[in-house]
């Protein structure tokens, strides 16, 4: 899981071009969107498709990324229940 | 249409000497060299001219390019084909768009009036030029941001090479951006009386070659290689001399002249 | 309204006008086919035909014929360039060829008047400007050096000027190149030409060809519907691509007066304002539209009273939908609002050539002076400040002058005002 984590944190950073932000800097409960990161709607397609590329794992519309864009936290959990098959 | 247009500002920039300043950083993070060209270009063009007070729907932006963000039209190809279907990246898919730079400048710069992305071969930052001032002229818009830019691509440099048997190319990547403004109260500035195009089909090889074009008129000079953003260096580097001269001076006239077509643009003072 | 609608002039400027109207689309191949779709509510949208491109994706489009030179558009080449090859030029140049040929055809414009003025050719698009051709990049990042073919293609694929060099005319080139806008704002530039006296006559409007790029890139932005799309509906989803060409032909008074021929309508007024707001999603309260809207009613020297119909661009995506329905709701008179209808769901989105085509249909809505409903919305949602004109209805317009309204990525918005004539 907290490699997992990690893993998530760097690939935000690093394909969502935030170079005024390390991946140690992200707090694991913080919202990741608008008020939290700053991130836009456009950073969540990309995400959308950033999942799908690193874990295989697909998210079907923007309610459900809604939920699992929650935070590192929300994320990381909604790659480990897909993963398993929940 | 009485209204006179008048030339504030004008400044080119080379992508060798491109320096995003830090309070646009965050901003233009998903922004490929043709959008920070554009917009740096465009806000040291608008630093540089007298200070209006005008609302920001009162300025408008006109973009001329002949290749739009090739580069990253071609990434976006890349991630299509590397990532699948369906896997496309959003961001590079929309920055891919030839007007992607357009919204940039309005936004980086507040600047709510029309946008226009013009894609032409020949000469496309007179084609710009002309509409910016038709805007002006048709009383929509006071001001006008005209910008041209090209950020070539390697794919079509190594097409021309090969077309040509050259080792190496002589484009120079890079921007200008001039002030428009609408002019009845400003003396001092050349005035634009009047822009004509006529482009001529020809060969494509020629439009990415340049070979033949010459240009001639007041202050407009040779030296800036042939290449298809030349004459957009020659145009501003002679405009910013008229500009900052502030002599007054007889009309004079510019003309472009290529196998591909003419440009004509009559200036007053 | 503070100008006779039979003057023959908008404040100082004499008035432009219409004589020919030309269209390609999913929805026929000329604009009897299109009108006949819209009065029946026929949806041709299905999977991307392979020869279009291939892909396992299941979101439909409403793709063109396949042969998109019509025989009007045949006519015309064999008169203006009997050797010109149409496999030398891109499908988004052959589609504007097709509606530039009905266009010219309606507005009695033959080749002999055409060469013998000056034309202006301004045209939209977004996928028809750019380089799409996906084996010749793989194979060059690979470091083969493929055919330089697709490089030669690329380079002939300028709209203005291929059409110039098709027509064999001369005069002012545009290509518009302002995503989902491009046609709207090439119609309000030709305007401009005609008004500052460049050109007598002028082609303009939009085209585009369906690309596996764009397809896959709207999927990806989550903007893609899998179902037929749904403007304005409460279950909408997003949009559908499509691809076609609408153009229409403007002259300036003078020309119109010595030649006689039946004038259409009027473009009265143009109008375009950025967002400032994000690179795909509009501002929320379509700030920039209502601006648009603010300069081209200024333009047209019209009250927004005057307004008997609104084509909007009505993609069905969430975002769009809601913006341009509360832009709306501030603009348009509170207690005669007139019908909002969006047409992308006969259509398709066609990108660079919706203003196109759409500038046609709502010419032709205001001339018959009815408008049927937006296909694919039943069920107008509850949400949005003012209801658009569900697919059921039809509403009969009580003026002859409407807008047509397009917004574009990257924030650009842009509206024509139209009149028809008598």
């Amino acid at each position: 899981m907290e490699e997992l984590k990690q893993q998530l944190k760097e690939i935000i950073v690093r394909d969502l071009k935030l170079q005024d932000v390390k991946p140690a800097d992200i707090n694991d409960d913080a919202p990741l969107f608008e008020e939290g990161m700053g991130l836009d709607s456009l950073d969540a397609v990309e995400m959308v498709v950033l999942i799908q590329k690193h874990f295989g794992v697909q998210i079907e519309d923007m309610d459900e990324g809604k939920e699992a864009f929650r935070s590192i936290n929300a994320l990381a959990q909604f790659i480990m229940q897909r993963r398993a098959g929940k | 249409m009485k209204k006179k247009v008048a030339v504030s500002a004008a400044e080119m920039m080379l992508l060798a000497d491109l320096t995003v300043p830090a309070d646009f950083d965050r901003a233009l993070r998903r922004a490929d060299d043709f959008i920070k060209l554009a917009v740096v270009s465009a806000g040291r063009a608008l630093n540089n001219a007298p200070p209006r007070l005008l609302a920001p729907s009162e300025t408008g932006i006109f973009i001329g390019t002949a290749y739009g963000p090739l580069e990253t039209n071609f990434c976006s190809l890349g991630s299509l084909i590397d990532d699948g279907e369906g896997q496309i990246s959003p961001t590079l898919f929309s920055h891919s768009v030839y007007n992607a730079a357009a919204g940039y400048v309005s936004r980086l710069l507040t600047i709510h009036g029309p946008a226009l992305t013009l894609t032409t071969y020949a000469w496309p930052f007179v084609v710009a030029l002309d509409q910016a001032r038709l805007a002006i002229l048709s009383a929509r818009i006071k001001r006008a941001v005209v910008i041209a830019v090209e950020t070539y691509s390697g794919l079509l440099e190594d097409a021309f090479k090969r077309w040509h048997g050259l080792a190496e190319v002589p484009w120079q990547p890079g921007a200008v951006a001039w002030i428009l403004e609408a002019a009845d109260d400003i003396s001092v500035c050349p005035l634009l009386a009047e822009i004509g195009i006529t482009e001529t089909a020809c060969e494509p090889g020629q439009l990415l070659a340049r070979a033949g074009e010459h240009w001639q008129g007041d202050s407009l000079v040779a030296g800036f290689g042939s290449h298809p953003m030349a004459y957009a260096f020659a145009l501003t580097t002679a405009m910013d001399l008229l500009i900052s001269s502030k002599t007054v001076k007889h009309p004079a006239e510019w003309l472009l002249d290529a196998p591909f077509g003419q440009a004509r643009i009559s200036l007053v003072f | 309204m503070r100008q006779d609608s039979r003057s023959e002039r908008v404040g100082t400027r004499e008035r432009v006008a219409v004589t020919g109207l030309g269209s390609i689309s999913a929805a026929g191949k000329d604009v009897p086919e299109l009108l006949a779709s819209l009065a029946a509510r026929r949806v041709r949208s299905g999977p991307v035909p392979p020869w279009l491109f291939t892909t396992a994706l299941k979101y439909p489009v409403f793709a063109g014929p396949r042969e998109v030179v019509t025989s009007t558009a045949r006519f015309l080449l064999d008169q203006a360039a009997p050797h010109f090859l149409p496999e030398t030029v891109s499908r988004t140049v052959l589609l504007a060829l097709s509606a530039t040929a009905e266009g010219l055809a309606q507005a009695g414009v033959d080749l002999a008047l055409l060469r013998s003025c000056r034309v202006g050719i301004a045209f939209g698009t977004t996928v028809g400007c750019t380089f799409h051709n996906e084996e010749y990049y793989n194979a060059w990042r690979h470091g083969l050096q493929p055919d330089l073919q697709p490089v030669r293609y690329f380079l002939g694929a300028n709209l203005a000027a291929a059409l110039h060099a098709i027509l064999g005319t001369r005069g002012p080139a545009a290509v518009v190149t302002n995503a989902c806008a491009s046609g709207t704002d090439a119609i309000g530039l030709a305007r401009d030409w005609l008004n500052s006296g460049q050109c007598d006559i002028a082609i303009a409007g939009g085209a585009d060809e369906l690309s596996r790029v764009a397809y896959n890139g709207f999927v990806s932005l989550m903007l893609a519907d899998t179902a037929p799309c749904r403007p304005f509906s409460d279950d909408r989803q997003g949009l559908n691509l499509g691809e076609g060409s609408g153009v229409i032909i403007l002259e300036s008074a003078a020309l119109l007066s010595r030649r006689k021929h039946h004038c259409l309508g009027w473009v009265r007024g143009y109008g375009a304002a950025s967002d400032a707001w994000h690179p795909t999603a509009p501002h929320p309260e379509g700030r920039g539209l209502k601006d648009a809207l603010a300069i081209a009613l200024a333009d047209a020297d019209i009250e927004a009273s005057a307004i008997s119909f609104v084509n909007a661009h009505g993609t069905g995506t969430k975002a769009n939908d809601l913006a341009e329905t509360t832009a709306l709701k501030d603009f348009l008179p509170e207690h005669l609002c007139p019908p909002v209808v969006s047409t992308k769901g006969i259509t398709g989105h066609t990108l660079g050539a919706a203003g196109g085509i759409e500038a046609v249909l709502t010419l032709m809505a205001l001339r018959a002076g009815i408008i049927p409903g937006t296909v694919g919305c039943h069920n107008p949602d509850p949400g949005f400040p003012i209801r658009p004109l569900p697919e059921p209805e039809q509403q009969s317009l009580n003026g002859r002058i409407g807008i047509s309204q397009s917004l574009a990525f990257g924030g650009g918005n842009a509206v024509l005002v139209l009149e028809a004539a008598l």
